[in-house]
């Protein structure tokens, strides 16, 4: 690779490690808060640094790839190889932007080895891009990585014509990979889906191939097909499938399974608990296994777990076997109830466990894995809530972002506060709120609201940490696209409880301006969102915050209180509510003194929540009750 | 006998010619009686009329019939009059055809109905009064020939006042348009200037709008005169139903999205795409009713326009039915029965607050009928209108069995998220063999385009809508273009203006591009042209094309020197002679020195350095010479969007050509303009 290659790579690592809390968190809260304060700032210089790596050195070379020379090229399939080989994926993005060029290379060169090649990594970058963010059920990637692994697998065709054992082995992949560009979201979809994993299948086992290219890992291909066949399980699981899909099923979880033993058996490890659990599961729509008896295996895997353990088994036997065991447990209500103290106790275990993960290359793994836990969350009325465990998450992940949120909602609960008094007609139409009488008598109860609202607007960005925390770069308009899905994530993630359901309008709507002309997504209605005035005010708090608290590392913005306050009503009317942007002037002195120790009070919540000092007012409640 | 006499006693000395009738058969009156005088106009003797008479009483009192048989034709009005000397007497006998059908209809006006009733009698002109005497009619012939021919007169002298004027106007208004030209060209130079005072600007503003006005009426006034005037001549030609409609759409729309109006077209049975009309007339007829019901519909208001074409029973030929509906202000029962006349209008507050000649449907009725169609209206106060137009034209050939030969059992592959619109096309193109297979999404699009190529049925082409919710298209074509190749056809289906939208969606890999609302022959004709078959064709034909312009002689006015040499090197092998002009100025003093006629055509740039194109072009049009208004001036520019085009045809140029030149595109419109192509 280049220097500026390598140079970019190590910066990279660097600001992972720098995120990294498993080392341990300070005895000392001023300590703690240097320690971020610090860390901030060597991230800041790191991602100033690699953006001026990729202005200078990449960028060039990617103008000018038609004319690059093949030593050249060659480095930057190392590169991209390098921003997201295996699960490390350090840089999805760029790596897709390098193999973007580099397919315009080959196409521009009518180098078809590298063509083919090109065309499959792409479309893995696209399956990576797409699975960040899969929880907000938008299907942005889809279509071209089907484009691009249909391209490649179309090569098929010329199969005796190319020579090279690894391209024809992008091609077997390639057409075993058009699997990936459907999903099991419809019945459409899982025919489609199906037909492309059959094709495949075909020609994984027909002999003509396996005679023309011997070389080819053909075993390998075939075993994961088969893994890829049972993740029908999750379409079988939402009660569809006939039994044909039961049967293929069926046949691929027990030749994964199977494989697995006679591996461990050989090496003298334990089988990876995933495909135990997917052959239990297939077992289960067979009708061989109850849905007690599967729970109750899930159980007894659950406590052979290694709660140290993060590698990609620990990881599925730590968090993601909990969202399979809630999502089981949750098909029998008479069931659930019979497992609050088993889940909570699961919930407790997996906080635990996420506080003490560190920040390796499995962090998009363990990311996916959560929302998993989130998104088949169980809320007992006497557990923990979706709530505090989204907090404690949160917390877990990214202090600084916890930090944002809680500075959010107390800035919303001011707001709320001051609009009660004095602009309550601008409250009316929230639950309850039809006179101003009704609204001055419901104060307390609004302030709390808009703090909570506040603190759980951004939730869907948990899917985002990776990318906001180690991407030590500027973003591009491709990254900001993804990152949007954060609100449709978020969306999802509150509504699914009742604790959070009230708070899903604000998450969904918060970036979308006032007057509907500007921001994401276009999708939210002011008119369905009962608490409108609500996320109108979290929006303006979450404004002014990002303002002056500067918690970005991609840029420095921190205002001045006085020209936050002023930018806010430049917004006024048309991306932030008029009447709540107009009451901060009159704010000033009291969110001066917020903002004076409001970010070191919020440090010392994140701080108590990651030594686990947590009071049972929960991870969300209140430190600061005076607003 | 006795009642005769007392006729006779009665009526037989009065000086005006008498007729007495008596009852009725079946409602037409029998003549019983002619006095002297009227004896005397019908060439009858006194003798003649008693003889025949003898017996005669009223028919209604005596329940009898005269007698005889009535000749030529008087026996509708039971117009034989007895004379006992003369049987055959016949009061209608001696007159001519049209004197007994004056007299005839005179006799029989309905009883109350006003107004004199004039018949002519051996060259003169008689007034008819009846009324009631006894059981009888009574008719008395009043001799108003001198009236008659005095009244006549003035009317003759009228009419050929009225055609004076008629002739007038259209010569005026021809004349008025030229001056009118210069008022608003040099308007828009004054408002184009930056450094103007706000009132000026103002002034000219209200200037522009007024003369914009002003330009309007005079066209109406001239089409007016031309049509009484019998000046309007129809120029029948293979009409492209397809390119009349799209010529209206892109006219009548933004005139209604202008108006905040929605508009919508429907298009009924097309069972012909292809007929003999006069096109330029026909386009008018629809504008001009588009154009009053974008007027008279206030903001928030509908208008819809309906098209079909119809076989009709006569062979060969077809009905077209064009019907224009609002739902506008409407009109009043007793404005719709003046409707077509001309400079009429409603006099109400919100019809005097629009502006208009009161012109555009007597045009509208005079362009129908000299098709010999028919134009009807329906109309309710506050409710709206419908205009109905029906024209009987002649169809023409079409080229259905060649397309269907060439596309038949070809697959297409259509992304559209509405499944009217491909419910629509599918049916078009399972007429002409092909197979279709509609998407709603790119990820359908890619499935079925994947799935194709296991298959190995590949697809003959790829049709989009312009829209589809939820696809980008900017991103999405080009991804299909790379990966189908640069040789499959990629067509959009659009209702927008190509001209627009061509440079950023050739770019975006589309081939080209078929206009909706969909036509057969348009969808049909645009696959085609992908077919080996079809690109033969277009081959050869611009195989066959070679130019020719010996002996004629191009100013080219460019101030790029690489560009004059692009153009002199292209324009070199038609032999024609070229001179060149560094910039406009310059053009201008040329075109200005040479003798009237040396130019055959002049090729301008637009910008330029000293004075552009535009204003030159406006400045040869002004000089006082015969060529300086008939010799084409084309423009060359990069500038392709429809203002920059209209902005030409504003200063006075002709064609437009877009930058950069191409060889065909240079040729085809210099064969436009010069007419020396050979084959």
């Amino acid at each position: 690779m280049k220097a500026y290659q390598e140079a970019y790579l190590k910066n990279l690592l660097q600001v992972v490690a720098l995120t990294d809390l498993s080392a341990g968190v300070p005895e000392d809260i001023r300590l703690f808060i240097e320690e971020r304060g610090s860390r901030k700032e060597k991230i800041r210089a790191l991602v100033e640094e690699n953006t001026v790596l990729l202005r200078e050195n990449l960028f060039p070379e990617l103008d000018d790839i038609a004319t690059a020379d093949e030593a050249s090229v060659a480095m930057l399939g190392e590169f991209a190889e390098r921003l997201h080989s295996g699960a490390e994926q350090l840089d999805v993005v760029l790596g897709y932007m390098i193999h973007n060029a580099l397919l315009s290379y080959a196409r521009r060169w009518k180098k078809r080895d590298m063509l083919i090649r090109e065309l499959y990594q792409m479309g893995l970058s696209l399956f990576y891009m797409q699975n960040l963010i899969q929880q907000s059920r938008r299907r942005i990637y889809y279509w071209k990585m089907g484009l691009l692994f249909g391209e490649a697998a179309s090569y098929i065709r010329q199969y005796d014509e190319i020579e090279d054992v690894q391209t024809r082995g992008y091609i077997h992949r390639s057409m075993a990979n058009l699997a990936l560009a459907y999903d099991w979201s419809s019945d459409e979809e899982a025919m489609r889906k199906l037909k492309a994993m059959r094709t495949s299948m075909r020609a994984l086992t027909d002999p003509v191939y396996r005679e023309k290219t011997p070389d080819l890992p053909w075993d390998t291909f075939l075993y994961k097909s088969h893994q890829e066949f049972t993740t029908a399980i999750s379409y079988l699981h939402t009660g569809r499938g006939d039994a044909r899909l039961v049967r293929e099923v069926m046949e691929s979880a027990a030749y994964v399974w199977e494989r697995q033993l006679e591996n461990s058996r050989r090496k003298g490890t334990k089988p990876h608990i995933r495909w135990q659990m997917e052959y239990e599961m297939a077992q289960y729509y067979c009708g061989i296994l109850t849905l007690s008896e599967l729970l109750r295996r899930m159980e007894e895997a659950y406590m052979e777990r290694d709660p140290e353990s993060y590698s990609e088994a620990g990881l599925f036997h730590n968090v993601f076997l909990v969202a399979l065991y809630a999502g089981y447990a949750s098909h029998e209500e008479s069931v659930l109830n019979k497992k609050e103290q088993v889940l909570s106790y699961m919930y407790r275990m997996l906080v635990r466990y996420v506080r003490s993960a560190p920040v390796t290359q499995l962090d998009s793994s363990l990311t996916r894995h959560l929302i998993a836990v989130v998104m088949n969350f169980v809320e007992y009325p006497d557990g923990i809530s979706l709530k505090d465990f989204l907090m404690r998450l949160v917390t877990c992940r990214a202090p600084d972002n916890y930090v944002f949120f809680r500075m959010t909602g107390e800035v919303a609960a001011r707001i709320m506060r001051r609009a009660v008094r004095l602009a309550p007609e601008a409250l009316l139409g929230l639950p309850g709120c039809d006179s101003p009488q009704q609204v001055r008598e419901r104060e307390e109860e609004l302030v709390a609201f808009a703090y909570e609202d506040g603190l759980l607007h951004d939730v869907g960005s948990l899917m985002f940490t990776q990318m906001t925390a180690h991407y030590a770069r500027s973003w591009t308009e491709e990254e900001y696209r993804m990152y949007s899905s954060h609100v449709y994530i978020g969306k999802r993630i509150l509504a699914r409880c009742a604790s959070t359901a009230p708070h899903a309008q604000t998450a969904f709507g918060h970036h979308r301006g006032y007057d509907g002309s500007t921001g994401y997504p276009e999708e939210y209605a002011r008119q369905d969102n009962e608490n409108q005035a609500v996320t109108d005010i979290v929006s303006v708090a979450a404004y002014l915050n990002r303002l002056v608290d500067d918690a970005s590392p991609f840029q420095r913005i921190s205002l001045t209180l006085d020209e936050a306050i002023d930018r806010v009503n430049r917004e006024a009317g048309k991306t932030l509510s008029p009447v709540f942007a107009r009451l901060l002037p009159g704010m000033r002195q009291e969110l001066g003194d917020y903002f004076a120790d409001g970010r070191g009070k919020a440090y010392e919540q994140a701080f108590a929540m990651l030594k686990g000092e947590q009071d049972a007012a929960g991870a969300g409640g209140r430190a600061d009750a005076v607003f | 006998m006795e009642d005769l006499n007392r006729l006779e006693g009665f009526w037989g000395k009065n000086q005006m010619p008498v007729l007495v009738f008596g009852g009725s058969e079946d409602g037409v009156p029998q003549a019983v009686y002619a006095n002297e005088s009227a004896k005397a106009l019908f060439g009858r003797k006194k003798e003649q009329y008693a003889a025949e008479h003898a017996d005669v009483s009223p028919a209604g009192a005596s329940g009898g019939e005269a007698s005889g048989a009535a000749a030529d034709g008087a026996g509708a009005l039971g117009g034989k009059v007895s004379d006992t000397e003369n049987s055959d007497a016949d009061i209608f006998g001696v007159l001519s055809p049209d004197e007994a059908q004056e007299l005839r209809q005179a006799l029989t006006y309905a009883k109350g109905q006003d107004g004199p009733h004039f018949c002519h009698v051996k060259g003169q002109v008689y007034s008819a009064v009846l009324f009631d005497w006894e059981a009888y009619r009574v008719c008395l012939l009043q001799d108003v020939s001198g009236y008659y021919r005095d009244v006549k007169q003035k009317l003759d002298d009228a009419v050929l006042a009225n055609r004076a004027k008629t002739n007038f106007l259209s010569e005026i208004s021809h004349d008025i348009r030229t001056p009118m030209n210069a008022i608003i060209g040099m308007t828009d130079i004054a408002l184009m200037q930056t450094e103007m005072p706000a009132k000026v600007a103002e002034c000219l503003g209200k200037i522009k709008i007024a003369s914009g006005h002003m330009m309007s009426l005079l066209n109406e006034v001239l089409d007016m005169s031309r049509i009484e005037s019998g000046r309007v001549i129809l120029n029948p030609e293979r009409l492209d139903v397809a390119d009349l409609l799209h010529e209206v759409l892109i006219v009548a729309r933004p005139q209604a999205d202008e108006a905040k109006l929605r508009f919508r077209f429907r298009l009924g049975r097309m069972e012909r795409e292809a007929v003999l009309g006069d096109g330029v007339r026909i386009r008018q007829i629809c504008l001009n009713l588009l154009s009053n019901a974008v007027k008279f519909t206030p903001a928030g208001g509908d208008v819809e326009l309906f098209l079909e074409v119809r076989e009709a029973e006569a062979p060969g030929k077809v009905q077209m039915e064009i019907r224009v509906k609002d739902s506008g202000i409407g009109m009043s029962q007793e404005f719709q029965n003046r409707l077509f006349t001309p400079f009429e209008r409603e006099q109400t507050v919100t019809v005097s607050r629009i502006q208009g000649t009161g012109l555009g449907m007597a045009i509208t009725k005079s362009l129908v009928e000299l098709m010999n169609g028919t134009i009807e209206v329906e109309s309710r106060q506050n409710e709206g209108t419908m205009f109905r137009i029906r024209l009987l034209l002649d169809a023409a050939e079409d080229n259905a069995a060649l397309y269907r030969q060439a596309l038949a059992g070809k697959k297409v592959l259509f992304l559209c998220a509405e499944e009217e619109q491909s419910a629509a096309l599918a049916g078009m193109l399972d007429r002409l063999g092909m197979e279709t297979v509609c998407v709603k999404n790119e990820e359908q699009a890619v499935y079925e385009i994947n799935d194709a190529f296991f298959a190995d049925v590949p697809f003959f082409a790829f049709l989009t809508a312009e829209q589809v919710a939820g696809v980008e298209m900017l991103q999405f074509l080009p991804e299909i273009r790379r990966r189908m190749g640069r040789e499959f056809p990629m067509l959009m289906l659009s209702e927008g203006d190509w001209s627009q939208m061509e440079y950023m969606l050739t770019r975006s890999g589309v081939d080209a591009f078929i206009p909706l609302p969909l036509f057969f022959g348009r969808l049909a004709a645009g696959l085609y042209a992908f077919t080996p078959e079809g690109r033969l064709a277009q081959s050869a034909a611009k195989r066959q094309e070679r130019w020719d312009f010996a002996g004629r002689r191009i100013l080219l006015v460019e101030d790029n020197e690489i560009n004059r040499e692009i153009a002199l090197e292209l324009l070199s092998v038609s032999g024609v002679q070229i001179e060149t002009a560094e910039n406009g100025a310059l053009a201008v003093e040329r075109f200005a020195s040479v003798r009237p006629y040396y130019y055959d055509l002049v090729l301008m740039d637009i910008q330029m350095p000293v004075m552009d194109g535009l204003e030159a072009t406006r400045r040869i049009r002004k000089l006082d010479r015969p060529d300086a208004r008939v010799t084409p001036i084309i423009a060359m520019t990069a500038n392709a969007f429809v203002e920059d085009v209209q902005r030409s045809r504003d200063a006075g140029m002709d064609e437009h050509l877009s930058k950069p030149l191409d060889m065909d595109q240079i040729f085809a419109c210099l064969n436009r303009f010069l007419g020396r192509v050979r084959a």
